[in-house]
This record gives structure tokens, C-alpha cells and sequence, in this order.
């Protein structure tokens, strides 16, 4: 047993960051300078549970060489401070808001840094509970439950993210839903496009080189020069071809945002598939055709469950991609949740930035996360060794 | 992934035929690119098209090209030697969950979009070059210290027995075994971090840092295609020639650690 030191730290820093730096931030109106609020006046006894929290949770890091049995107790310490962060902040933005309309209270350094610092206590001492205990889980729940509580009874409301949101709550559904369907979209015709890519340069030797240098080029290229390339081939299509021009396809807005995002989802998955198909066991090929199975029957029953496990990572690297790159569209007119980012950066409101981002940052790890699990199921039992 | 038979292996290595002209290509790209950069007209009446509006008569290409260049070129002096060491402490330190957490938030953050972190980075650091060069310095560090962990990681047990037995001293055996095995791995990092900066320095633009992008939105704003091209060109031919020559330079340290010349894929 040692000294859990990254407890020890995170809870160390962030019980100094909590208590002497400002915690929250209060502004007037959403132009006016912000004037720092301290955790000790505007939380209350809120601060004590804060400090408490912290306090003990680096004690427990600190004596972890006495007693294993205290990474329960730190999980506990740890994730109780972590889950009664936001809740008390909203309180407290509530109380610093007043009656006031305009006022903005938003998150202060202290308030980030005593998240961040808690996190990282927690992590570590979660970290070595046993994998299915019932404290690891609940602790990995109720962080965002206690967010989400609080949120729904509208304790949050005052802080400054939550009011970009609540304002615009009809544009932020509609950019949410665009945002899924480009990026969804591309990437699922990335992976119609790129599996069978894949599958063509493992087939056709003569094709690899060409296929493999057009497909890694279009990803190496920026961003946004791809997008600037596109607008003029795309308003040409959109042009030429009357149906495309009456859907959209024209040198800015959807279009190009989806031809990129496609373009940047092909390589993962027709890297991986290409890979994966050959990295299948020459031996295991060899068996199936010893078994009689035509060339046919051993790609489908034996090269391609074998191979699946990695083809479904590259698709689902591709999803999870495509969810962060999709906030670009917004730079040509292609809506999504960078729409939200780019007007923020316009209005120079931080909060309005944060909320584009965090909202696409959670869709990313959203995506990552379910496509893990549901991909977990399609692959043969026999290989699901490794977790998602 | 790819060492798996002969006959990917072989694959490949034909494949590496086709594509890896030594350093002839990087070089092309580096040609193009300067001539683009100083002669863009070329181009231009080559397509027929001029760009117009105040922003090519008051800033010559080429000082947007040095712009663009010196933030991506700061940047990654800055990331790289700070992820390497937080990579190589993460290993070293491994018993203590550095290396856990280091992964885990790593692989957090890299969901984080990164037009979101240059968007974010301006309420702290102002308008201009600073906000700009703090998020592609944070930015860049994620695939560095990824492959720093895996690289090191990667590098085989008996080589690191071999030379603990020669009587080498921990910090012996990080520099002349383990740092130069996993070298190549390391320099696929730092590839990936440069291409990907190359491309965020594009949206520094947008924070007021200059650069090759401030053309590109111009032109999306103006709807010109003219000016969009004037930086969409020279910046996608930056990071093909920032990626070939790296890729060189990776290659030749999988052959000073004694590997295969090519072993990508992962």
C-alpha cells in the first residue's frame, strides 16, 4: 500500500482552487466585466460540504498506507464533493441573480479547477474497487444524475449556460437534430462507401496503392481548405444537376459540410477493414477450406466474423470523429451545434461557445459509447474478450 | 495489426512501392507549395479566375504563409516536449495511476471538438496569435502523449531485461533502449499532431490570428471563390508536405530501430 498521490493531488488542488480562487463569476448583463464571487460568501455551508469533502478525501489518499479498505471511503468522499458542485453553484447563481433578467452568473476558475481536481480523486479511487462493485457504478451515476436533478428542477437555471440554452431552446433542438443528421448521415455513408473499399483493396492488389494514397490525402488536408475546395465543384453540381440544386446542393450550407465529413469518415473505415481482412489467420483459412467450405462460405462464416470486431472500430471511430468535425459545417452555412459556437465567438459570449461545445463534446462520447455496446453484441461471442 | 502474415506484410511492401518515392515527393509538395505561395497568379489565370477585395492587395500570401507556419511551428515546440515528458512520467510512474488518468482524460478531450478549444481559449487569452497558439499547443499534445505511452509500452520486456542485465541504470535504460525503440511510434504522433494543428491554425482566423485560413473565410463570407482558393491551396499542400516529410522521417527511424520500413496501420 502506498499513498494514492494523484488522489492526494486532485483533491489537494482542488480544495485550494475551491477556496481561493473565484468560484463563480458575476456579470451585470451579458457584456459587462465579470466580478468574481468567492466559494466562502456566496455558497454558505454549501462551502463547508465542499471543503469538508475535499479535505477528507485527501486525508484518505494520504493514510491509503494503512488501510486498502479506505478506496470506498474516498470514492465516496470524492464523488459526494463532485455531485454537490453544480447543485450548489446553481443555488448559489440563483441567490447572485436575483430578480435580475439580464444578470449572468457563470462558472469562476475555482469552480473548474475544484471539479477537475475532485475528478481526478475520484478517478483514482474508483480506480481500484473491484470492476463491478456496486459503489464504482454508482458513483459513475450519480455525478450526472445530481446534474440532471438539479437541472429538472430548475435549480440551474440561473447559470449563465443554462440561460443561452433556455433562450434559444427551439434553434438549439433544431441544430441539435441537423448536427446528428450530418454527421450520422456522412458517416453512415462513409461506411456504406468504405466496407466495401476495404474490401477492394484486400481483393485487388493493384488498387491499394491508389485507393489508399486518394483516401489518406483527403484526410490529411485541412478542414476548412476541403471545405473552400468543395464550394465550387458543389455549386457547379448544384448548377448542373436541377434535382440536386432543388435539395440543397448548392457551393455553401449542407452539402459540402456532408461531402467533407463523408470524405473524412472513409479512411478510418477503409483502413480498418482493409486491416482487419488481413489480419485474418491464414490458418484459419486454410481450415475452413479444408472443411470443404467453398471461397465464398469461408469469407462469410470465417473471414468476416473474424475480421468485424475491427471494421466495426473504424466505424465507430468515424461516428465519434465525424460528431466533433461536424461543428465546421456552421462556417459554410451547414447549421449543426458549431452554429452555436461561431455566434458565441461573434457576440463574445464564452457561455454560448460552451454550450455548442459541450453539447457536441457529449454527442461524441454519446456515440462512442453506444456504438461500443451495440457493436459489442453483433460481434461472435466467442471474441468479445476485449471490453468495448 | 499488419504483422500479422506474409501476405499482408508483402502487400504492403508493394504498396510502399508505389507511394514512397524516398524523399522525391515531399519535396515536389515542397516546391508547389513555395511557387504557389510567391506566384499564386500562376494559378489563377491557369483557371481563369482572380480573387479581388482589400485583403489580397493588403497582405501578401506569403506573409500569411509565415504566419501560418510560425503558429503551427510554435505550437508544436511547445507540445511536443511537454507531452513527451508527461507521456514518458506516465510509464515510468504507471504504479501510481498517472498513467491511468493521463489516458483517460486524454481520450476525453480528444472528443472535445477543436474549433471548440480555439473558440474557448479566446474569452481567456484575448483576440490574436496568444488564444490561437494556447489551444494548438493543448490541442497538439493529446496524439503525442498517446504514442509516448504506447510507443514506450510497445518496446519488448527482453530488450529492457537485456539491458538491465548490461548493469544500465533505469534512466540508461529509458534513453539508449527504450526511448529509441519506440521512436517511430513516438514520431507518428508527433506527425499527427503537427497535420492536425496545421489544419486548426486554418480556423485561427476566425480568433484574429492571420494566417492562411483569414483568406478561406473571407472568401466563404464574400462568396469568392477566387480568395478561398489563394488559401485553401497553399494550406492543403502545407499539411501533404508536413505529413510526407514526416512520414520520411519516420521511416528512418523505424529502420535505425532495427523494424520493418513501414509499419502503419494502427
Amino acid at each position: 500500500m502506498t499513498v494514492d498521490w494523484i488522489a492526494l493531488a486532485g483533491a489537494g488542488a482542488g480544495l485550494v482552487s475551491a477556496a481561493a480562487l473565484p468560484f463563480l463569476s458575476l456579470r451585470p448583463n451579458r457584456i459587462l466585466a465579470g466580478v468574481p464571487q468567492y466559494a466562502m460568501e456566496v455558497l454558505g455551508a454549501g462551502s463547508v460540504l465542499i471543503f469538508t469533502a475535499a479535505a477528507a478525501a485527501a486525508v484518505l489518499a494520504a493514510l491509503r498506507r494503512r488501510h486498502s479498505g479506505l478506496d470506498a471511503a474516498g470514492t465516496l468522499v470524492s464523488g459526494a464533493g463532485l455531485a454537490s458542485l453544480l447543485p450548489l453553484a446553481g443555488a448559489a447563481a440563483d441567490r447572485l441573480a436575483g430578480d435580475s433578467a439580464v444578470a449572468r452568473v457563470s462558472a469562476g476558475p475555482g469552480l473548474w479547477l475544484a471539479a477537475a481536481g475532485l475528478g481526478a480523486a475520484l478517478f483514482s479511487f474508483s480506480r481500484r474497487l473491484p470492476s463491478r462493485s456496486a459503489l464504482r457504478l454508482a458513483a459513475a451515476l450519480a455525478i450526472p444524475a445530481a446534474a440532471a436533478a438539479a437541472g429538472l428542477a430548475g435549480l440551474l437555471d440561473d447559470l449563465s449556460l443554462v440561460r443561452e440554452l433556455l433562450s434559444r431552446r427551439d434553434t438549439f433542438t433544431a441544430e441539435l437534430v441537423r448536427h446528428l443528421a450530418l454527421a450520422g448521415g456522412s458517416a453512415a455513408l462513409g461506411a456504406a462507401v468504405g466496407i466495401p473499399l476495404g474490401l477492394a483493396m484486400h481483393r485487388r492488389p493493384r488498387w491499394r496503392g491508389l485507393i489508399s494514397v486518394a483516401v489518406s490525402g483527403a484526410q490529411v488536408i485541412p478542414t476548412l481548405s476541403l471545405l473552400g475546395l468543395l464550394i465550387v465543384p458543389m455549386a457547379a453540381l448544384g448548377a448542373a444537376v436541377p434535382y440536386l440544386g432543388r435539395i440543397g446542393v448548392r457551393g455553401v450550407g449542407w452539402a459540402p459540410a456532408f461531402v467533407v465529413l463523408f470524405l473524412y469518415a472513409l479512411l478510418p473505415i477503409a483502413g480498418n477493414t482493409f486491416a482487419a481482412l488481413g489480419a485474418v489467420a491464414p490458418e484459419a483459412l486454410d481450415a475452413a477450406r479444408g472443411m470443404g467450405m467453398s471461397r465464398r462460405q469461408a469469407f462469410l462464416r470465417v473471414q468476416a466474423p473474424l475480421a468485424l470486431p475491427v471494421i466495426l472500430a473504424g466505424v465507430r471511430t468515424a461516428f465519434t470523429a465525424n460528431m466533433g468535425n461536424a461543428i465546421l459545417a456552421a462556417l459554410v452555412g451547414g447549421g449543426g451545434l458549431g452554429t452555436l459556437v461561431f455566434l458565441g465567438l461573434a457576440q463574445a459570449a464564452p457561455d454560448l461557445i460552451l454550450l455548442g461545445a459541450l453539447s457536441t463534446s457529449t454527442l461524441a462520447l454519446a456515440a462512442d459509447r453506444a456504438l461500443a455496446l451495440a457493436f459489442r453484441l453483433a460481434v461472435s461471442r466467442g471474441l468479445r474478450s476485449e471490453a468495448p | 495489426m499488419n504483422d500479422a502474415s506474409g501476405n499482408p506484410a508483402a502487400a504492403q511492401a508493394d504498396s510502399r512501392r508505389l507511394r514512397a518515392p524516398g524523399w522525391v515527393f515531399p519535396a515536389l509538395l515542397l516546391a508547389v507549395l513555395i511557387l504557389s505561395v510567391l506566384r499564386f497568379d500562376l494559378i489563377e489565370s491557369l483557371l481563369g479566375i482572380r480573387a479581388r477585395g482589400l485583403l489580397v492587395s493588403r497582405i501578401p500570401l506569403w506573409e500569411l504563409a509565415l504566419q501560418h507556419l510560425g503558429l503551427v511551428a510554435a505550437s508544436s515546440a511547445a507540445a511536443v516536449p511537454i507531452a513527451l515528458g508527461l507521456g514518458i512520467a506516465a510509464v515510468r510512474f504507471s504504479e501510481s495511476g498517472l498513467r491511468a488518468l493521463l489516458v483517460a482524460a486524454g481520450s476525453a478531450a480528444q472528443t472535445f471538438p477543436s474549433a471548440a478549444v480555439l473558440a474557448l481559449s479566446v474569452p481567456l487569452a484575448g483576440f490574436g496569435f496568444a488564444p490561437t497558439f494556447l489551444a494548438l499547443s493543448l490541442y497538439g499534445m493529446l496524439p503525442v502523449l498517446h504514442n509516448t505511452i504506447a510507443g514506450l509500452e510497445g518496446v519488448p520486456e527482453a530488450a529492457v531485461d537485456a539491458a538491465r542485465g548490461m548493469g544500465m541504470r533505469p534512466r540508461q535504460v529509458l534513453i539508449r533502449v527504450q526511448l529509441p525503440l519506440a521512436l517511430p511510434v513516438i514520431l507518428a504522433g508527433v506527425r499527427t499532431s503537427v497535420v492536425i494543428n496545421t489544419a486548426a491554425a486554418t480556423l485561427g482566423a476566425a480568433m484574429g490570428a492571420g494566417g492562411l485560413g483569414l483568406p478561406i473565410i473571407s472568401g466563404i463570407r464574400s462568396f469568392d471563390p477566387a480568395l478561398i482558393l489563394r488559401g485553401a491551396v497553399p494550406s492543403a499542400l502545407l499539411a501533404l508536405f508536413a505529413d510526407a516529410s514526416l512520414r520520411r522521417l519516420e521511416d528512418r527511424a523505424r529502420r535505425a530501430a532495427g523494424g520493418k520500413p513501414d509499419g502503419r496501420g494502427a
